[in-house]
Formats: C-alpha cells, sequence, structure tokens
C-alpha cells in the first residue's frame, strides 16, 4: 500500500517535474534566440546554457554550440558539437560545423572527415541543399591545401548529383578548369549549354575549356558565341584576342597556302626579336637577332618557300629560347611555339 | 485404479529463509530508496527554480537573505521536529551497524528529507548524496523492523539501504556498492554484497526510470595528448592531497571551536554561514547549492584557469562554513565540487605553460573531480568508480587512478584520523575506521607454529610405541592415512598400557578423530576456533596437503599473541584440554 502510494505520488511529481523542466528549458532557449537576435551573444550563450542545464536536449546543445562559434569561441563549441554526435554520428549540422573548426584550426584530415560526414549525414531541414553546401566548402578546402585531384573527384560526384542543374554544372566545370581538368569541364559546359542553350557564361566556360586544351578553332567560335549571347566582359575578351592570335600566327596550319605560311613564319620571328630585345638580353654581334633581320629582307623563290618556313621557324624558336626567366612574355606566341612544339 | 486427482496443495512453494527474505526486501529496499531521492531531488531543484534561478536578475538581499532563512529553516525543523536526522548520514549509518542494532528512526528519513530540501535547495554549499544515504538507511531499517529480520539481519540492513540511497542520488550504482564496502560496512558475505547491488541496482533503476538515464554530467571526449601529461595529471593529485588535508583540518578545528560556544550558536551559525554563502553567490553564483551546473560548465571549458581556482577557494571556504556550523546537508557534492576546480585551474595552468602538448581542461576538471574526494574520505576506488561513472568516460581511467591515488596517500600520510572518524568522534561516538581495520595486520598461523614432531605414530602401531612417543610432548600425532592426522594424549595410551592393551593396535583401543589441517596463512583468529575442540593441530603446506610441516597448540597462540601462559600445579605442564579426553574416553 506505501510503496503503490509513494509510487503513484512520485509518477505524479514526476510527471510535473518533467514538464516544468521543459517548459524552463524552452523559455530559455527562447530567450537565447531573442537575444541572439538583439546580438547580445554573451547573454544569448549564457541562456543556452541555462537551457542545456536544465534539459540536455539535442537543439539546446547545436544552438549553444552555434552562438559559441558565433561569438568567436569554437573551440568551446566542439566540446557541445563532439556529444552531439556521441548521440547520433549521422546528423549533418554539428559534422558540418565541427568540418569548419577543423578546417580552421588547420586539421585538413579531420575537416574532410568531417565534412563527408556532413555530405551523406541526415539533416532535419533543406537535406539536398546543406549537402550541396557542405561539399562546395569541402572542394575549397581541398583545393585550398592542394589536393587537387580529390577536388576534381568531389567535383564530379557534385555534377552528378545535380543533372539538370545548369547553374551548378556550370559552377563545377569552372572549379575543374582551374583544377587543370578542362576536358571535363568542357563537357559540364556543353551539358549546361543542353539544358540552357545560349546561355554566355556557359559558352564563355567553354571557349576557355577548349583554349586550354588548345582546341583554338573551336575556341574561338565559342567566344564569339559567348560575347555575342552577353558574355562581354575583360577576361573573356582578352582571351578571344589570344585565340585570334594564335590563329593569326600559326605557321603549321595545313590549311595554309605557303606562301601565307612564309609570312607567318616570319612575323613568328619578328615578334620573338621584338621579345628577346625587350628583354634586353646580351647578345654578340652577328648573333641570332641580326640573323632574323637578315631573314626579314630576304625573299625566296617560290620553291625555297618550304625550306624558308622551316629555317624561320627555327630561327624564332632559338631566339624565343633566348628569353630565359625574362619576365615580359607574349602569350599568343608561346602557344604557337606549344602548337609547333606538338607537331 | 491409480488417484490421478491433483491436489493444488502439493504444489505449495517452500517457504523463503532469512536469507532470501533478506535478498528480495533488498529490492524493496532500492525501490522505496529510488522513489525517496527522485522526490528529494526534485524537491531540491524546484526551491532552486523558485529561489535562486538566475540569480543575476535577483537583488543582493535576496541572495543573501535565502541561503540564511533556508539553513535557519532547516536547523529549526531538526532541532525541535526531527532531532534523529541531525549529523552525517555516514556516521549515522555506521552508528546503525555497530551501536543500535540497525536502528534509524523513520523521523531521520522525514527530516533529512525536508531540513536538507530547503537547505540545499536556498542555495547553502552542501550536497543530497549524503542525506540520500541517510535516507536510505532509515527506509531499510524501517522495512526490517517491518519484515521482522533477526538482529544480525538488522545490523546488515542499514548499510543496504545506504547503498541504494547513495547509487539513487549519484546514479552511480557501482560506485554506491564501493563505498559502502570501503567506508561502513566491515564484515561482509557474498549475500550481504548480494543485498547491497541488489537494492543499489533497483534504485538506480528507479531514479533511471523517473529522471531519465543520461549520466550526471555531459562530459566531452577525451585523450592523453602526451604520456608527460600523466605528470600534471599528478600534480593535480598532489595539490588534491595536500587541500584534502587542510580542508578537513579547518573543519576539525572550526568544528571543535563551534562546540565551545554556547549551545544557543546552533541555531544562529547555519544562517550565519548562509548568508556568507549568499554574499559570495553575488559575485560567484556557481558556489551555491551543491554546483553540479558549474562543474558541468567547468567540463566545457566555460572558466579560465584563475577563475577556476578563485571558484575553488571560495567554495571550499563557504563548504567549511556550512559544514562546520551543521547546516544540513552532505559533502560528496562540494568536494567534487571543489577538485574539479582545483584540477581545471592547475589543467588551464599547464595548458599555457606545459611544454609538451596538453588535453582540453574539462580532462583536469574531470579528473580533479575525484581526487579531492578521494583525500577527503579516503575511499579511493569509490573516487575512481565515481569519476568513471559520472562521466561514463572510460578513456579518462588512467589519469583518474593515478592522482586518487596520490591524493588517497598524502592524505592517508597526513592525516591520521579519517573524516567520517573524526565526525563520529564530534558526535562522541567511537565507531571502528573501516580503514583502520583493513590495515590492521593480523597474526597468522605461521607466526605461531612450531616445528613437527620428530616422529609421528601411524594408526596400526601398538599402544605401547604411541606411548614411548607421547613421553615427551603428552600427546601422541597419529597418522591415520596419507595426510589425515589424529592426536592421542599420553594419559589416555597410559590407562589403555594399564588395561593391557600394550601390545594392540592403536586404532583398535583408542577412537581416532581426525583433525582438521592448518595452513600458514590462516589468521590466529580462525585457528583458535578449531583449537577448541583439540589440543593440538597439524599445519600442512597448501602445495603438498600430505605435507606435515609444523604443528600448533594453545600454548603457541598465547606466545604468539604474547600472553603469559597461566600458572599450572607441578605434573600438569602437559595437561590436555578436557574436551579431547572425554571424547577419547
Amino acid at each position: 500500500m506505501v510503496l503503490a502510494a509513494l509510487f503513484g505520488g512520485t509518477t505524479v511529481l514526476a510527471s510535473w517535474y518533467s514538464s516544468e523542466r521543459l517548459s524552463r528549458a524552452s523559455e530559455y532557449y527562447k530567450d537565447g534566440q531573442r537575444l541572439e537576435a538583439r546580438g547580445e551573444s554573451g547573454e544569448a550563450i549564457e541562456a543556452y546554457r541555462n537551457a542545456l542545464e536544465i534539459s540536455p536536449k539535442s537543439e539546446y546543445r547545436l544552438a549553444l554550440a552555434q552562438a559559441l562559434i558565433r561569438s568567436g569561441r569554437p573551440e568551446g563549441a566542439s566540446a557541445y558539437l563532439n556529444e552531439l554526435l556521441r548521440s547520433d554520428i549521422a546528423s549533418g549540422e554539428p559534422n558540418l560545423l565541427l568540418a569548419r573548426i577543423a578546417a580552421k584550426e588547420g586539421r585538413v584530415d579531420a575537416a574532410i572527415n568531417y565534412y563527408q560526414r556532413a555530405i551523406y549525414g541526415y539533416w532535419q531541414q533543406d537535406a539536398q541543399k546543406n549537402r550541396l553546401a557542405a561539399r562546395w566548402e569541402l572542394i575549397g578546402l581541398l583545393e585550398s591545401a592542394r589536393m587537387q585531384n580529390q577536388a576534381t573527384a568531389q567535383l564530379l560526384e557534385l555534377s552528378e548529383q545535380a543533372p539538370g542543374d545548369a547553374p551548378v554544372l556550370i559552377q563545377v566545370a569552372k572549379r575543374l578548369l582551374a583544377n587543370g581538368a578542362p576536358s571535363q569541364a568542357a563537357e559540364l559546359f556543353r551539358e549546361s549549354l543542353k539544358i540552357q542553350t545560349g546561355n554566355g557564361e556557359a559558352e564563355a566556360g567553354l571557349a576557355e575549356a577548349q583554349l586550354a586544351m588548345a582546341q583554338y578553332v573551336d575556341a574561338q567560335a565559342a567566344f564569339r558565341k559567348a560575347i555575342r549571347e552577353g558574355a562581354n566582359n575583360e577576361e573573356v575578351r582578352r582571351a578571344y584576342e589570344t585565340v585570334n592570335q594564335v590563329l593569326a600566327l600559326d605557321p603549321v596550319r595545313n590549311d595554309l597556302s605557303p606562301l601565307e605560311r612564309y609570312r607567318r613564319s616570319l612575323l613568328l620571328l619578328e615578334r620573338s626579336a621584338a621579345l628577346v630585345s625587350a628583354c634586353d638580353v646580351n647578345t654578340s654581334p652577328n648573333t641570332l637577332l641580326d640573323q632574323a633581320k637578315q631573314a626579314q629582307t630576304d625573299r625566296p623563290h617560290s620553291r625555297d618557300l618550304e625550306s624558308g618556313i622551316d629555317a624561320n621557324i627555327h630561327l624564332a624558336q632559338e631566339i624565343y629560347g633566348l628569353k630565359g626567366n625574362c619576365a615580359q612574355s607574349d602569350p599568343p606566341l608561346a602557344r604557337v611555339f606549344a602548337i609547333i612544339n606538338s607537331k | 485404479m491409480t488417484n490421478t486427482r491433483f491436489h493444488l496443495s502439493s504444489l505449495q512453494l517452500p517457504k523463503p529463509g532469512e536469507g532470501q527474505r533478506f535478498l528480495l526486501l533488498s529490492i524493496l529496499i532500492g525501490i522505496f530508496s529510488g522513489l525517496l531521492v527522485v522526490c528529494f531531488h526534485i524537491a531540491i531543484d524546484s526551491i532552486t527554480w523558485y529561489g535562486l534561478e538566475n540569480p543575476q536578475g535577483r537583488s543582493r538581499v535576496f541572495l543573501v537573505a535565502l541561503p540564511a532563512i533556508g539553513a535557519l529553516v532547516a536547523v529549526l525543523l531538526i532541532r525541535y521536529w526531527f532531532a534523529g536526522a541531525k549529523g552525517s548520514g555516514v556516521v549515522d549509518t555506521k552508528a546503525a551497524i555497530y551501536i543500535s542494532d540497525g536502528h534509524v528512526p523513520l523521523s531521520a528519513v522525514f527530516g533529512k528529507f525536508l531540513a536538507c530540501a530547503i537547505s540545499i535547495g536556498c542555495g547553502n554549499s552542501l550536497g543530497p548524496e549524503d542525506p540520500s544515504l541517510h535516507m536510505g538507511a532509515g527506509v531499510a531499517s524501517q522495512l526490517g523492523r517491518s519484515f521482522q529480520l533477526s538482529r544480525d539481519k538488522m545490523r546488515l540492513i542499514a548499510p543496504v539501504g545506504a547503498a541504494a540511497g547513495l547509487a539513487a542520488a549519484f546514479n552511480t550504482p557501482i560506485s554506491a556498492v564501493l563505498f559502502v564496502i570501503e567506508e561502513i560496512v566491515a564484515d561482509w558475505s557474498g549475500g550481504v554484497l548480494g543485498s547491497i547491488v541488489l537494492a543499489a541496482v533497483s534504485a538506480a533503476v528507479v531514479v533511471r526510470w523517473f529522471l531519465g538515464s543520461h549520466p550526471l554530467f555531459t562530459v566531452p571526449d577525451f585523450e592523453l595528448t602526451h604520456p608527460s601529461e600523466l605528470l600534471v595529471y599528478a600534480l593535480i593529485g598532489v595539490a588534491g592531497g595536500f587541500l584534502a588535508v587542510a580542508f578537513i583540518r579547518a573543519v576539525e578545528k572550526m568544528r571543535k571551536a563551534i562546540a565551545r560556544l554556547p549551545k544557543k550558536s546552533e541555531l544562529f551559525l547555519p544562517p550565519f554561514a548562509g548568508m556568507i554563502v549568499g554574499i559570495c553567490g553575488i559575485w560567484l553564483p556557481q558556489v551555491m547549492g551543491a554546483g553540479y551546473g558549474a562543474i558541468d560548465s567547468a567540463l566545457h571549458d566555460r572558466f579560465a584557469w584563475k577563475i577556476l581556482l578563485l571558484i575553488a577557494g571560495v567554495k571550499m571556504l563557504v563548504t567549511l562554513l556550512c559544514f562546520s556550523a551543521k547546516t544540513p546537508g552532505g559533502m560528496f557534492a562540494p568536494t567534487l565540487f571543489a577538485g574539479a576546480m582545483i584540477g581545471g585551474g592547475i589543467g588551464g595552468l599547464a595548458q599555457l605553460h606545459w611544454p609538451f602538448p596538453t588535453s582540453e581542461t574539462g580532462a583536469y576538471v574531470l579528473v580533479g573531480m575525484g581526487t579531492f574526494f578521494a583525500g577527503v574520505f579516503r575511499a579511493p576506488m569509490t573516487s575512481i568508480f565515481m569519476t568513471f561513472e559520472v562521466s561514463a568516460s572510460y578513456v579518462i581511467i588512467l589519469p583518474v587512478m593515478i592522482s586518487n591515488t596520490i591524493a588517497y596517500l598524502i592524505s592517508r600520510q597526513l592525516q591520521k584520523t579519517p573524516f567520517f572518524t573524526m565526525l563520529a568522534a564530534e558526535e562522541g561516538q567511537y565507531l571502528p575506521s573501516l580503514e583502520e581495520q583493513r590495515e590492521a595486520t593480523d597474526l597468522r598461523v605461521e607466526n605461531a607454529m612450531t616445528a613437527p614432531p620428530k616422529s609421528t605414530v601411524a594408526a596400526t602401531a601398538p599402544v605401547a610405541q604411541a606411548l614411548a612417543a607421547a613421553q615427551q610432548s603428552g600427546f601422541a600425532l597419529v597418522t591415520r592415512r596419507e595426510g589425515e592426522w589424529s592426536v592421542v594424549s599420553r594419559q589416555e595410551l597410559e590407562s589403555a598400557f594399564d588395561a593391557g592393551l600394550g601390545d594392540r593396535p592403536l586404532s583398535q583401543v583408542v577412537s581416532l578423530e581426525p583433525l582438521p589441517r592448518l595452513y600458514r596463512d590462516l589468521t590466529l583468529d580462525a585457528t583458535l576456533k578449531l583449537l577448541g575442540s583439540h589440543p593440538l593441530l597439524p599445519v600442512s603446506s597448501r602445495r603438498r596437503p600430505f605435507r606435515l610441516v609444523g604443528t600448533v597448540a594453545l600454548e603457541d597462540i598465547h606466545r604468539a599473541y604474547g600472553v603469559r601462559p597461566p600458572e599450572t600445579p607441578p605434573n600438569q605442564g602437559q595437561a590436555i584440554p578436557d574436551t579431547t579426553l572425554s571424547r577419547a574416553e
């Protein structure tokens, strides 16, 4: 009888206590949110702490950790976030916050680990958006840690998760291009153009990718299209100009007449000599520069044109080689020599 | 035809013996204690919510007055209505075992509940664990009386309840069992241990049912970052040990000084101590009440090392005042609190100046928590397991073992009287110190045994041969078979010889009862019980039990204890106790 009465009494009391605790904790939590909105982070943290002391709910723990991070005390937040993970290791948000803390502290491996868990973990709200954001942050970390291969892998995975989403594909393609993966980037730009035909940004990106792959003719067409579609910024114009110059300077193109190729070889010689002269390289009399000057005045017979072209290109290469570590540069010229060397 | 009628009466269950009833009662004690402690916990929290929540928002006068008023009400309750609730729970539980045959008045339970809930809830710097332990003992005692247990069982019932109360208060059944074994009950058998465990587990289950199963503290993940860090933990142990000794001495001196004051001061001192707590609470609200929230905050790196040390110092001071003024409440929580802050302070300092990598401050807080407890209460196993249980963190166990053991050893070396023995003595009770009992060296068989007789006599040997062997020592040791001996007195042999049976085999003439075998490591206390019915006992080797390595007689034990043998009349020097003679006859 006594036991039953005590049990009943305790049950009633404990149920009141539990509801009272929850309501008090909730009050503190709301106070914390209000204070944080007013920018009183110190007081907000206190309120969250009080809420947590009364009721150990994950929601309060997360709010406290976030408030600590926002107030510039990430080291204090780590403990609470780890506690959240102890009860639920797959929770996305604590993993993402811990990843940011680890990245800030330079613990790259730990940060990658947390980011991966945030990407594959579960989220209470906006799961897709949050996972995407987490992956972008991971990619940024990998890039800054010079882990290009891993970054490329993440970018490709990201592109697979966003089929039909042109802005994301363009963004991914741009990062791939920046990470030295132009063919994958071109692929994604083309894919995004299928979704959004006439997207200037995608056209410009494709042109950049083609330029990176030394596909100058395609790049020129793409740049032209991009400019027409409104992607007419300084960078695009400069790249377009480079493509145009390369195509105008290339003496080994098969579709040109021997005379035109000879003319271009002389042009190549002239630009190489000009570059080396600008570099103020020490050369003795009767040197290569004199030979270049001489070549400009020579008028070979039509049957000797081919040998003249070869001689001019060879001489231009030798002169260009004199440049050494000179800061002066001529990007189109460099690209043309790259084309010649590849043939 | 066979009778197929079914007799229900044949299915009657056997009536449980007292041992079984005791075990069942332990579960009941655990449930009752658990329920009571849940209510106690709710009462303290409720008073704190309505009185002390959000201390920054309260007026200073209110903050100073509340603990003082709480202490005054608590003291009045104990002085005028619940005198049985006065004093330490641990001491009263021990007194129940050694003095009052397990009797703890029920008024002590109600008194502790009300007085301590008010006192602690109003912010006095004391904890709810010792009162919970006392309430558990009181509940157990009442149930024992209701179940009409025998006196022996009644003596054991209070520690069973104490374990339940402590397990419920901390939600730590292992530590509760260990504390009762280390500090309260000296003689325990498997049955008693079983009862203590059952009661502690049932109480913990009840508490978890009502208040949730999460540990007392949520502890961040820690790891030992560098082996040299163990030195920092050892340093925490050293600091904890010395501070514990200083604290105990301060308590001793202050309580002695208070005891010299007029009797009426008992009413005024607790409110005065409460007022000091309130004044300190204006600037450091963490020192008010049991302080678990502050420990949790310290575990999460909330305070700088200077603040941690300041809080530790102020907490020790206000606890000293409250406890010495005899404000109702226990010392467990404040010792954990002070230890945690000391550990955190030293850890924080090490983070700045230690030349090797160190852990988060929280790790030092956790380790320090048990250190001061180990130093004050000298219950090292309890302190280690308590830290483990309240944190549910196994990683920290190695540093905890190091620091707690150091603190315990320093305290034992520098403070001769254990804390609870000191409290009991102040209350005019001279209760045994289990620490001293554990460390007392027992005399053993090897301290008393003498060399075996040069020759033993076979059971088939003639009486005359045995009589010859017994001439020197007064008895003959007879080998019945390998490893089994009997003893025959000279008088018996002489009687047989005089009756003309000198050439008959011994086994046919005298009764040869096998003697119990002794071993070198048996205590003389146990040996004495066996010697009551035998004049001499053989000592054999545990490795080769058939080999006789010595004998022990009553006079050997007298010699070992330094007792002068009683003067014997001439010709009775080799007298053998009557029991043997009568049995032989």
